[in-house]
C-alpha cells in the first residue's frame, strides 16, 4: 500500500501544531504552505519538512537542505520525490504509526 | 492566598550504567526519552516535559478560566540546551549521543513560547536559568505576579537537558557524581558520613498556581513565601561551609511568610549528598530551624538538576499523603532529624531548599492544611 502524499503532510502538519486543532488541512497538491493556508507558522513548516526529510529518507546535503521548495505541496511533493532514498511505507503499516513515531 | 492545584512530575528510580563516556558511572534516565536521539529527530529533555502535557491537564486551563491573567514560567536551568561540543562530536556512536538538527528550537526561550502556546497563554512567558535552584527560584517570581500584577494563575514548567555526555562528564571531573568505581564502596545519599555524592538523573515537574476562585481545583498545598538569595563567596562553584546563602533563603522565605522558624516542621533539603553541600546545608538548617526532620529525594531519583526542587516538592506532597516522610536512602548512621528511617508528618509549614551554581539559594515554603 502507497502512502498518499497529501495525506502524509497533512497528518505531519496537523502533529506538529501544539493545538492540533489549529492546523487547516490542505485540500488539495495544489494548496499553497502557507499561514493563510495551513496556519503552519515559519517553526512548524521546519519541524514539517524536517519529518518528511525522515520518513522518505532525503539525503542531509547543504546544497539540498538549501532547496526545499513550499510554495505548494505539489513542488513539496514532487522534491521529495525526486531525491528520496526510502518509502515510509516500507517501514511504517500506516500514516498514524508514522505520525506516532517520527512527530 | 495562593495555591498549588496541580503537580506533574516525571521520574525514575531505576538507573542505566553510562560506560563509554570519560568517567562511567550511573544514571537515572528514561531511555524513551532518547529513542530517534542520535538522528536528532526528538531531543530527549523536549520528550520528557512534554511527556506531562495532557488533555486533561489542558483541559483543566482552559476549561477553568480565571478572571485575571495568566502567567507561563518555565524553569529551564540553563539559556540553551544541547550545546554543539566536541564530546559529542568525537564519538557519534556514544550511547548518549544525539544530534541537534533545528538550532533554535533547543532555545529555552522558544521552546518556552511554543510550551505556552498550548495552553493558550498570553499575558506573560518568561524564562529562567538558575541553574539547580531554577524550579524553586522562580517562585518568587510567580509570587510577585500574582501579589502585585493582577495574575490568578501562573504554571511553572521545569526541566532540563540533564542527562548528557558534558553534564556527566562535568559531575564526574568534579567527583561529585559518583563514579562506577565508588559503586561498591559509595551509595548515593545525603548528610552522611560515608556514602556522599549523586547520580545524575532526567526529570521534569509542572505545577500550576493559582489565586483562589471558584473553579480551582482541591489544592495540593498552600503556598506561603519564597525568597532567593546569594552569598558572601568568591566561588561561584562552591557553597560556604557556614551555609550563609541557605540561611539568607529561609529568613528571606520565613519573612515574606510572616512566619516563625518554629513553624517550620519538615524540610525537603538540596541534599546532594556531596561534602561540600553537606555542611552548608546542615549547618544553615541547625542554625536556622529548632525543631524539625528532613529528607532528600536525590538518592532515590537522582540530581535532576533545574527541574529538582520543585519535582522533589512535589514527590513529597505525594508521600506525605501516606502519612510519612521518607527517609533519606543510603544513610549509615542513625538520624532522626537527617531521616534515616521514615518518620511520621510533623505538624506545621513545609519548608523546600535548593542551591544553584552561580551562587544562588532557593527556599520556599508551603502548608498542608489548606
Amino acid at each position: 500500500m502507497t502512502f498518499d502524499f497529501l495525506e502524509v503532510f497533512n497528518a505531519i502538519g496537523a502533529a506538529q501544531k501544539v493545538v492540533t486543532n489549529d492546523f487547516i488541512p490542505a485540500e488539495s497538491l495544489e494548496t499553497p504552505i502557507t499561514k493563510d493556508a495551513t496556519n503552519l507558522d515559519s517553526l512548524d513548516v521546519t519541524l514539517t519538512l524536517f519529518v518528511l526529510g525522515e520518513a522518505y529518507g532525503i539525503p542531509e546535503d547543504e546544497e539540498l537542505n538549501n532547496s526545499w521548495p513550499y510554495e505548494s505541496v505539489e513542488l513539496l511533493r514532487n522534491f521529495i520525490f525526486e531525491h528520496k532514498t526510502k518509502d515510509p511505507e516500507d517501514e511504517f503499516d500506516s500514516i498514524k504509526a508514522l505520525v506516532k513515531e517520527l512527530s | 492566598m495562593i495555591y498549588m492545584t496541580q503537580c506533574r512530575t516525571t521520574c525514575t528510580t531505576d538507573t542505566t550504567l553510562i560506560d563509554d563516556i570519560p568517567y562511567p558511572q550511573y544514571a537515572h534516565i528514561l531511555p524513551d526519552t532518547f529513542r530517534r536521539a542520535k538522528s536528532g529527530l526528538k531531543y530527549p529533555p523536549h520528550v520528557l516535559i512534554e511527556s506531562l502535557i495532557d488533555d486533561e491537564l489542558r483541559s483543566y486551563v482552559a476549561d477553568n478560566p480565571v478572571k485575571g491573567k495568566t502567567g507561563f514560567i518555565f524553569a529551564a536551568g540553563n539559556q540553551g540546551w544541547m550545546s554543539n561540543n566536541g564530546r559529542y562530536d568525537k564519538n557519534p556512536d556514544a550511547q548518549l549521543h544525539y544530534k541537534v538538527k533545528v538550532p533554535f528550537i533547543i532555545l529555552t526561550n522558544i521552546y518556552a513560547g511554543r510550551i505556552a502556546s498550548m495552553f493558550g497563554v498570553h499575558d506573560h512567558i518568561s524564562t529562567d536559568a538558575s541553574a539547580c535552584a531554577s524550579s524553586l527560584h522562580v517562585l518568587m517570581n510567580m509570587q510577585t505576579l500574582i501579589d502585585n500584577y493582577g495574575f490568578d494563575r501562573v504554571i511553572v514548567f521545569s526541566g532540563e537537558d540533564s542527562v548528557n555526555n558534558l553534564v556527566l562528564e562535568f559531575f564526574g571531573e568534579a567527583g561529585a557524581s559518583l563514579q562506577y568505581k565508588d559503586g561498591e564502596e559509595r551509595q548515593p545519599s545525603a548528610f552522611d558520613d560515608k556514602n556522599q555524592g549523586f547520580y545524575i538523573g532526567q526529570g521534569a515537574v509542572v505545577a500550576i498556581f493559582e489565586k483562589e476562585h471558584a473553579g480551582m481545583a482541591d489544592p495540593l498545598a498552600k503556598f506561603v513565601g519564597a525568597y532567593s538569595s546569594a552569598e558572601d563567596n568568591t566561588n561561584p562553584l562552591g557553597q560556604r561551609q557556614d551555609g550563609s546563602g541557605f540561611s539568607k533563603a529561609i529568613e528571606g522565605a520565613l519573612f515574606v511568610a510572616k512566619a516563625h522558624h518554629d513553624d517550620v516542621r519538615l524540610v525537603k533539603t538540596h541534599g546532594t549528598g556531596t561534602p561540600v553541600n553537606n555542611a552548608a546545608e546542615k549547618s544553615a538548617l541547625l542554625r536556622s530551624l529548632n525543631e524539625f526532620v528532613a529528607t532528600s529525594y536525590k538518592p532515590r531519583i537522582g540530581h535532576t538538576m533545574g527541574a529538582s526542587g520543585l519535582l522533589e516538592t512535589g514527590l513529597l506532597l505525594r508521600d506525605l499523603k501516606s502519612g510519612f516522610v521518607p527517609k533519606i536512602l543510603n544513610r549509615t548512621q542513625d538520624d532522626s532529624v537527617f531521616l534515616s528511617s521514615d518518620a511520621p508528618v510533623p505538624e506545621g509549614l513545609m519548608l523546600s531548599l535548593a542551591a544553584g551554581m552561580g551562587n544562588i539559594y532557593s527556599a520556599a515554603l508551603f502548608s498542608r492544611g489548606v
